[in-house]
């Protein structure tokens, strides 16, 4: 099958029966009013794909362009570019389209000496395992976080053990895990959920029982999703132009007596190993070059956004207004100009497929999170209190028409067309669904205090060093 | 491949698994041996890290222990316990050894006597055996006695001379190396 289509997307849907919790027991996933939005944004990407740049012919069947394996500099530019037409289409807002866990499904099954080093049978289960995804264009979400019942000890010891997701059996069919993640970002609309060692395990019997790394299917018996509240007011996508569409469901993965089967079983038992499940395999590499990509042109859509209130209300000739928009246009280039160097310094790993240069993509990763929280601070500093004369769509039109199209005018729009944009920036930097973008963004790669102190650690500062010993005239 | 589930949900169907033609072969977690989970129970007990020296046909040796045990004032005993497979077993019995206690900033002069050499050890010379420097305590002893301990030797000695500073030491707990803080600060008593 290959390349699915938006109708192929809500077939597998609606074949599905995953167990979700929504302010009680949902009955039909694509039907319940928290979903529909985002099904309809999922379906829309895969009916993308039928443009040639969102994917690629391999003996006959085409492929999502994720799948890709890079072999040189081009075919980087290549999955860049269909992850940008994605990452286009919400502005960014998708943090969990197909194409961010394609990337690390990809490097696993270029890295198959990495998994047959565990064990020759892991090997296998993950090349079977990614080639049926490729196939059949199956959307993955991941678990991500342990309960965090007592953040002063480590995962094993959570509420006397009995809380994080472990091996609790293990027969002839496969393993059965109890216990919960804390985060599924999407998986009431995945088809599968990647669940992924939990960093960091230590070596020894402890931690054997947490070392493990499988996928589900999100429907898989035993496993209860329970969702927290949605963000959208069930508005029109003038009102609400983002939530409305672009709202990704976060739920807690209650995994109770589930029984994986061991074909699903990618990693058992090598809790040191564990720890490098995702950069070892250059599957950090080709992940980072997809969310840098999304997190470049969301930066763009705030840059635009900025540029399109500024205008509207002419302050874009202020000094100061200039200055902030200045300023998103650098961090535009900034992204970009680490994709560049990423794929001009990329090589061939030790796998045999073109890794981009972690070196940029960890500086914009280190450096993002924390920049993303400026943008809505301008969209609010721009909009002022435009941002509160928000009134609905259908109070815009009818009797009301007349004065809102005098009274809430731009300098160059009419009131429903100002109302429109101002929808736009509330959505990006003052609903709830802006909230939870700026907590998302700020949590993506994990938390910033320690990929701060990991970055540093791997830092090589010698040769800064070194310019400074000189002007002190002192060897090193 | 379907299979009736016993809740509502009816049949659920794994799309992957159905369509494989050879199913994978069971990989599952290993049994952990009597002797794994015997060496994990007494990780439980935290230790504090010594190196044993000693000079040996000439070469200065040295063994990373973490069972050190103080035994006696009048006289100064101290007991360690050496694995009788290790490379300097043999010579350490009846020679005269020092026992040097690692602070936290100490971890490599401990792995460099436990398997993976490296230079980061400073040797001082003793007046009965050579040292290692920056250490927090050290005992110099001759041997007093040494006793069967199934695959260890305990091996007393008599402490002849010491020196200890305070410092917060390299400590060894669940099979890896920690750091014992001092208890010291922000346990005033405020008045």
């Amino acid at each position: 099958m290959a390349v699915r289509s938006g109708g192929d997307y809500r077939e597998s849907l609606a074949a599905m029966s995953p167990l979700v919790y929504l302010d009680g027991r949902v009955e039909s996933v694509p039907d319940h009013p928290a979903f529909t939005g985002i099904i309809d944004s999922y379906a829309d990407l895969y009916d993308m794909q039928g443009d040639d740049r969102l994917a690629f012919e391999e003996d006959g069947s085409r492929y999502a362009m994720s799948f890709l394996v890079p072999r040189t500099q081009d075919d980087l530019v290549r999955r860049r570019t269909a992850a940008r037409l994605w990452a286009e289409y919400s502005g960014g807002m998708l943090g969990r389209t197909g194409d961010f866990l394609n990337a690390a499904l990809t490097a696993f099954s270029q890295a198959g000496s990495w998994f047959a080093d565990a064990d020759a049978q892991f090997e296998k289960n993950m090349a079977a395992y990614v080639t049926w995804v490729r196939e059949n264009d199956i959307l993955l979400t991941s678990t991500v976080g342990s309960p965090q019942a007592n953040r002063s000890v480590s995962a094993a010891e959570q509420g006397g053990g009995e809380t994080t997701l472990r091996v609790v059996s293990q027969d002839s069919d496969g393993i059965v895990v109890s216990g919960a993640r804390m985060v599924a970002t999407n998986a009431p609309i995945a088809n599968e959920i990647l669940v992924m060692p939990q960093t960091v395990l230590r070596p020894g019997l402890d931690d054997m029982p947490y070392s493990f790394a499988f996928a589900v299917p999100a429907d898989i018996e035993g496993l209860t999703l329970i969702c927290r509240r949605p963000l959208r007011h069930g508005n029109s996508v003038v009102d609400e132009p983002l939530a409305a569409r672009f709202e990704e469901i976060d739920a807690v993965c209650v995994f109770t007596q589930v029984r994986v089967p061991w074909d699903r079983v990618f990693l058992l038992g090598h809790p040191a190993k564990s720890n490098g499940m995702l950069t070892q395999t250059g599957a950090t590499a080709l992940m980072a070059h997809q969310s840098v990509t999304r997190t470049t042109v969301k930066t763009e859509f705030y840059a635009g956004l900025l540029s399109e209130m500024a205008e509207a209300i002419g302050i874009d000739r202020y000094d100061h207004v200039r200055d902030d928009l200045a300023q998103a246009l650098v961090a535009v280039q900034m992204g970009k100009s680490a994709l560049r160097a990423a794929e001009a310094d990329g090589a061939v790993n030790e796998y045999g497929f073109f890794q981009p240069d972690m070196a940029p993509l960890a500086a914009v990763r280190n450096w993002f999170p924390r920049y993303f929280q400026t943008l809505p601070e301008k969209v609010r500093k721009f909009g002022a209190s435009g941002l509160t004369a928000l009134p609905y769509e259908s109070d815009t039109r009818g009797e009301l028409e007349a004065d809102i199209d005098r009274y809430l005018q731009g300098r160059n729009v009419p009131g429903h067309e100002r109302v429109h944009l101002f929808n736009l920036g509330f959505d990006a930097a003052v609903s709830s669904f802006a909230g939870r973008q700026a907590l998302y963004e700020y949590y993506f790669h994990g938390d910033p205090l320690p990929m701060s102190a990991a970055y540093l650690t791997a830092a090589d500062t010698s040769a800064h060093r070194q310019i400074v010993a000189k002007i002190l005239g002192r060897g090193r | 491949m379907s299979r009736a589930g016993d809740d509502d949900r009816g049949a659920v169907r794994d799309g992957f698994v159905a369509q494989l033609s050879e199913r994978a072969d069971p990989r599952p977690l290993p049994v952990p041996s009597e002797r794994e989970r015997l060496r994990t129970a007494f990780s439980r007990f935290p230790t504090g890290v010594c190196v044993v020296t000693f000079e040996a046909d000439g070469v200065k040796r040295g063994i990373t222990v973490n069972s050190f045990t103080s035994v006696s004032f009048d006289p100064a005993l101290l007991l360690v316990s050496i694995q009788r497979s290790a490379s300097s077993h043999d010579l350490v019995i009846d020679r005269p050894f020092a026992v040097n206690v690692l602070g936290s900033s100490q971890e490599r002069v401990a792995w460099s006597f436990a398997g993976r050499p490296n230079d980061v050890p400073v040797w001082v010379e003793g007046e009965r055996a050579p040292r290692l420097a920056g250490v927090l305590a050290w005992f110099e002893c001759t041997p007093w006695a040494a006793y069967d301990g199934g695959d260890h030797t305990l091996v007393l000695g008599e402490i002849q001379s010491f020196r200890s500073r305070r410092g917060d030491p390299l400590g060894f707990n669940g099979a890896r190396f920690t750091e014992i803080s001092e208890t010291v600060l922000g346990r005033e008593h405020l008045v």
